[in-house]
């Protein structure tokens, strides 16, 4: 007696398992491929370092003039970073760009403005960078805000978040010419001054 | 007996691998995949550093007013962390209880920008049997700083705090220019001898100084000694670690 059948069991069964064996191979690859991409919160082995967290924000000022180091390590080499800090709305602004002309091309020139020193920000072959931010417009009303906040690195192709470092934006001058019997301006509890 | 004949369409094998492919496929990518936390940022970019990587540890201090200043930032908003540091024989100690700006719940809470900050009083952390100087008694320790999430214990990030004894060094070495002054003119002394007979002096008084001079010789040479032995006692506690500023 003959039966007929289009796949036994045991073929399926060995069928299915050859694709889930590939499948978890096929997985894997892809996360070793991201981690060696750029991908910080698989390795979680890239950082970034501030010059001085506790950085002078003068409210209201036209163009300060104030400066942080920013620098980075453990990154894939080759990949362009942005660096972001929350605005006064708590939005993400992009510090490290350029200053733009009137034909969008990067003007070195209005880097007093406020802008990152280094533009594009490439990962150097060590999977380093560094550059500084100029605060310049950022104080101004309606831009940036006296706040703690995260300073982020975030890969410019995939916007992953890569790393993150503390900032605080503080008023390190606002008790700075007290008239006498004033009473001195209540200090945020982020702040040293 | 019955003979069963398959026929393995390609259609059917192709299915059947693929499902196997699939169930592969999202198996690794629940195992694999980054974490995603409630606020959409994925774990492992959140950072914290010191206001200063050295720590002044003034060991025997009874309150210690050092200060850290601890900044954390890339944490889900809201989010409540726990601080911990391994104490001398390397037990975790919960240090948030002496931290300013903590929540009633004893934690520290990231705002809006997933940003927190704390100051740390070392206060008892400096008393021998408390802090770091339990143990092998070397307080001069790399030790690394956690935050923990206190619903789970995991370890989020962590930053190296070296204890360094700065202040006590630097009043070392000020009693060990101090002693050396004295050995200088305890020296002096020595090396002027009696001298010649003064002329205001009697004979009968230069004879029994003369007399008695060589035991006040013995005594100084004894003091220069002890005093040398004191200094190079001191010197030897003055050694700085490789991880503390010299």
């Amino acid at each position: 007696m003959t039966a007929a059948t289009t796949v036994t069991k045991r073929s399926a069964t060995i069928l299915v398992a050859a694709g889930l064996i590939a499948g978890l191979a096929l997985a894997i690859a892809l996360a070793a491929y991201q981690g060696a991409r750029a991908d910080g919160h698989v390795t979680g082995t890239e950082t970034i370092v501030l010059s001085h967290t506790e950085v002078n924000f003068e409210p209201g000022k036209s163009r300060s003039g104030e400066e942080v180091w920013i620098r980075g390590s453990g990154f894939t080499p080759g990949i362009e970073v942005e660096i972001m800090v929350a605005d006064f709305q708590g939005a993400l602004y992009i510090i490290s760009a350029c200053r733009w002309d009137n034909e969008g091309n990067c003007d070195p020139g209005r880097y007093r403005d406020g802008a990152g020193s280094v533009w594009p920000l490439i990962v150097n072959d060590d999977g380093a960078f560094a550059t500084k931010w100029r605060l310049g417009r950022f104080t101004r009303a309606n831009v940036g805000a006296e706040r703690l906040a995260t300073m982020w690195a975030v890969e410019k192709a995939s916007g992953s978040f890569l790393a993150s470092a503390p900032i605080a934006l503080c008023n390190l001058t606002r008790n700075a010419d007290l008239e006498e019997g004033a009473e001195p301006a209540e200090v945020p509890n982020f702040c040293s001054a | 007996m019955t003979k069963t004949i398959a026929t393995h369409p390609r259609a059917v094998v192709l299915a059947l691998i693929a499902t196997g492919l699939l169930l592969g496929l999202l198996a690794g990518n629940a195992v694999l995949s980054p974490r995603v936390a409630a606020d959409g940022h994925i774990s492992g970019v959140e950072s914290v550093v010191t206001g200063d990587v050295v720590v002044n540890h003034q060991l025997g201090a009874r309150s210690s007013r050092e200060t850290v200043r601890i900044w954390g930032a890339g944490f889900a908003p809201g989010q409540e962390v726990i601080l911990l540091i391994n104490d001398g024989p390397g037990t975790p100690s919960d240090i948030t209880n002496y931290v300013s700006n903590k929540s009633a719940n004893n934690t520290l809470v990231a705002n809006n920008e997933g940003a927190w900050t704390a100051v740390w009083t070392l206060g008892r952390f400096t008393r021998q049997r408390s802090g770091i100087g339990p143990g092998d008694g070397d307080v001069e320790r790399v030790r690394t700083l956690s935050v923990i999430d206190p619903g789970t214990f995991d370890l989020i990030t962590s930053t190296p705090l070296a204890f360094c004894r700065v202040s006590d060094r630097v009043a070392l070495a000020e009693d060990i220019a101090e002693m050396e002054s004295d050995l200088a003119l305890l020296q002096a002394d020595r090396d002027e001898g009696l001298g010649e007979k003064p002329v205001n002096v009697s004979d009968a008084a230069w004879a029994l100084a003369t007399a008695f001079y060589p035991q006040y010789e013995a005594e100084l040479d004894a003091q220069i000694t002890a005093l040398t032995a004191d200094i190079e006692s001191a010197k030897a506690g003055q050694g700085v670690p490789d991880h503390c500023p010299a």
